[in-house]
């Protein structure tokens, strides 16, 4: 059954689909560094959501979301409309053509960053094997 | 001056009269094509031939900068150095950071027309007052880097501004570099052409000149608009923290990243390699060009092991890093750093000089070449130090430098090896961004290739990243595509670098092309729109492929080896290439150029304003 987006069960299916991606468990296997995933209205979405991946070595150690006000300290910082965080979870933008043309921006460490192009593109393919209700 | 950003002026030097005198600058050119490039392309076309030796006093060196340099638009600070290559014949251009060009300007001038040899070695001295011919015999010989030193010295201020060649331009190594201030006009064999003219040196100390725009108001609203966007985009980030080296990871996992010359998809090294190593072994801090919020280039240090050194130089820039890093399997940043001070020092194209020695290691572990070919070097895989044997030796063309020194295809043929094995297109080493993995590279290192082979004339490895260029008409389509939108794409990119590089911007600087009109629009005084910037990029590409045209190319040579089609077997693009001869008649297609003689019709020479040329 389809989980409606940015819900609490959404994010909770987004955890478990990225434990049960062997692709990025491989990927990821070097891994420290939670994100903080933080998406601004745009069309059908009025207000911000953030939410917390806690990622490590391989693993994604929880993930919830963010209760306004609060403010969890993340290595890395994932940032964009929602319309354009939709067209990523349905495979219509490639999150790096996404960072790089501007729709989505992110910041944090580099270094791991520029290593992590594959275990990034996994987390994206876990995104798109949830069955998702978009708004 | 009607055309703002122009100073309006130009230094006529004639090396063999020793006459100094200033033009002005052709304002008709410069309307139809800017400045920079694209104004010495239309200038030099008219008084180069095919019979034109490139390192004869009949050649003609260009120094030019654009309408926005000295304006605080991001990047704006380049400058070009153009003529005929002695390492292609075909069109010769270098593209330049660091503080140059902005000095040229302080000192009343938007460019250097060279003509001519002289007997002996000179430099060029230029401030406010006077443009003179020094005597440099007390520096001829020298590096580029003690060059800067010395003359600095001799003028009283370190804000004095120098481009010099090393020893190998003084050689007339054909992949000589003109430095300035650890940068440099790096590719086609600028550094020969100087050095054949024996001019050791431009020196260039400017008054205090502010920058004018023809509509300053509206000028501050689209910079600061520009800056803004540049500021804040993924590039300025990654190339800021981790410099050009930045993307090795991502590139050898994705099978973009040449390794054991071409021959191999992947490797472990890659890693201590790459720009994310650099930034937490070497590097010390940035160190942009003139008016850059990117500052992509990085000073390093090493200062424990065997090339540890004092004080600071630039670090490896990611061309660098390949060739004597992975495509000889060498994966010792350390001794990469030194690889890099010695070319930069002599004066050589890592690109060409790095791949042309790649290219003997490639021959001596096949076993097409034994050690008594190569003056007693025994070349292994992963071993560096034959590697910076052979930079010194190609510097002052000792032994088997003297060969070296001429590039992979003077190689080849002397040790009879077939032109599908030499990654070379059109005499010139081919950039590091593997075309197996960005099909429309094919075309970039090729076809309608401006100055040879270049990643930055038509930069589709990083367009297809997802740059902003849709307005121009560029589609972002799978990077293994040769159909006729890569194409089109390829041609689009073309035109906009070659605007690029007339006015000139740095392709690491990329907010949509609608800010970029805004910005020469308020700066210069000129309309210019989306259309416009189209047309005068074309307008300029094209006046460079008819020089290239006129100097003897043809279809028939915008072909490549098949060392740089065969199929990897492993990595990221295993398995994968492009249908070259497609992509090619595609973009003769796009182009509307024969495929006979490679010329373009009447009718799109007509629609550029060339058709009186």
């Amino acid at each position: 059954m389809a989980v409606k987006i940015l819900s609490e069960e959404w994010v909770k299916e987004f955890g478990k689909a990225i434990n049960n991606n062997p692709a990025y468990k491989e990927a990821a296997a070097w891994w420290t560094g939670d994100m903080l995933v933080h998406v601004e209205p745009s069309g059908p979405l009025d207000h911000d959501v953030k939410f917390f991946l806690g990622l490590h070595k391989g693993e994604c150690t929880g993930t919830y979301i963010i209760k306004e006000g609060d403010n969890p300290e993340c290595e890395f910082v994932l940032a964009g409309p929602y319309d354009n965080f939709v067209k990523v979870a349905k495979g219509e933008l490639d999150t790096i053509q996404g960072v790089m043309s501007g729709k989505l921006k992110l910041t944090g460490n580099m270094a791991k960053l520029m290593r992590a192009t594959r275990a990034a593109q996994e987390i994206v393919n876990s995104l798109q094997n949830i069955d998702t209700e978009f708004l | 001056m009607v055309i703002k950003g122009f100073i309006g002026k130009i230094l006529d030097i004639d090396l063999r009269s020793k006459e100094i005198k200033e033009i002005s600058l052709d304002e008709e050119i410069a309307k139809g094509f800017l400045g920079a490039a694209g104004y010495a392309v239309r200038y030099l076309y008219d008084f180069i031939e095919e019979e034109t030796d490139p390192l004869g006093p009949d050649n003609i060196l260009m120094f030019m900068t654009g309408p926005l340099c000295l304006s605080n638009a991001p990047t704006s600070g380049r400058f070009t150095v153009c003529s005929k290559s002695p390492y292609t014949g075909i069109w010769g251009e270098a593209n330049c950071g660091g503080y140059f060009g902005p000095e040229l300007k302080k000192a009343g001038y938007d460019g250097i027309i060279i003509k001519g040899t002289s007997d002996d070695p000179v430099y060029l001295n230029i401030t406010e007052e006077k443009a003179e011919l020094k005597d440099a015999s007390h520096i001829w010989g020298k590096g580029t880097l003690e060059t800067h030193e010395i003359i600095k010295e001799e003028s009283g201020s370190n804000l004095t501004r120098v481009a010099c060649i090393g020893q190998a331009g003084e050689n007339l190594i054909k992949f000589a570099t003109i430095a300035s201030e650890e940068k440099a006009a790096g590719r086609t064999g600028m550094g020969a052409v100087m050095g054949s003219k024996k001019l050791k040196a431009i020196a260039v100390r400017g008054a205090k000149r502010k920058f004018e725009a023809a509509k300053p108001d509206q000028y501050k609203e689209a910079v600061n608009e520009m800056i803004g966007n540049v500021n804040n985009s993924f590039t300025t980030q990654m190339f800021g923290m981790l410099g050009t080296p930045g993307g090795v990871d991502k590139y050898n996992m994705e099978g973009e990243l040449p390794i054991k010359y071409w021959t191999q998809g992947q490797w472990d090294g890659a890693f201590n390699i790459s720009g994310a190593t650099a930034s937490e072994m070497i590097y010390t801090k940035q160190y942009p060009c003139y008016s850059c919020p990117i500052g992509c280039a990085h000073k390093a240090s090493v200062d424990e092991g065997q090339y540890a050194f004092e004080g600071e130089v630039e670090a490896p820039e990611y061309e660098t890093i390949v060739s004597f890093g992975s495509l000889i399997l060498n994966d010792d940043l350390k001794s990469i750093v030194k690889a890099n001070t010695l070319c930069n020092d002599y004066g050589i194209d890592t690109i060409s000089g790095g791949g042309t020695i790649a290219f003997v290691y490639y021959l001596y572990n096949n076993g097409k070449i034994s050690s008594e070919d190569i003056d007693g070097l025994e070349p292994e895989w992963g071993e560096i130090e034959p590697a910076l044997e052979m930079v010194k030796k190609m510097a002052f063309r000792e032994g088997i430098g003297d060969i070296l020194a001429e590039g992979s295809d003077a190689v080849g043929e002397k040790f009879g090896i077939s032109q599908d094995e030499i990654a070379t297109a059109i005499g010139q080493e081919v950039p590091y961004h593997d075309l197996r993995h960005t099909w429309g590279m094919a075309l970039a290192y090729s076809v309608g290739t401006t100055r040879g082979p270049c990643h930055c004339a038509c930069d589709m490895y990083m367009v297809l990243l997802g740059l902003p260029f849709q307005d121009l008409g560029i589609e972002l389509v799978d990077k293994y595509s040769d159909d006729e939108i890569m194409a089109k794409n390829c041609a689009i990119e073309y035109d906009y670098r070659s605007l690029y590089n007339s006015l000139v911007l740095c392709i690491f600087s990329n907010p949509p092309p609608d800010m970029v009109a805004k910005v020469i629009e308020t700066a210069t005084g000129l309309d210019f729109d989306i259309e416009r910037i189209k047309i005068t990029g074309e307008r300029i590409y094209t006046m460079k492929r008819l020089f290239n045209l006129k100097m003897g190319l043809t279809p028939e040579d915008e072909k490549l080896p098949q060392i740089l089609l065969e199929p990897l077997e492993e990595g990221g693009s295993a398995g994968k290439t492009p249908d070259f001869e497609k992509l090619k008649k595609l973009y003769f297609q796009v182009r509307d150029w024969d495929p006979e003689t490679g010329y373009p019709s009447p009718e799109k020479l007509e629609e550029l304003d060339l058709d009186n040329i």
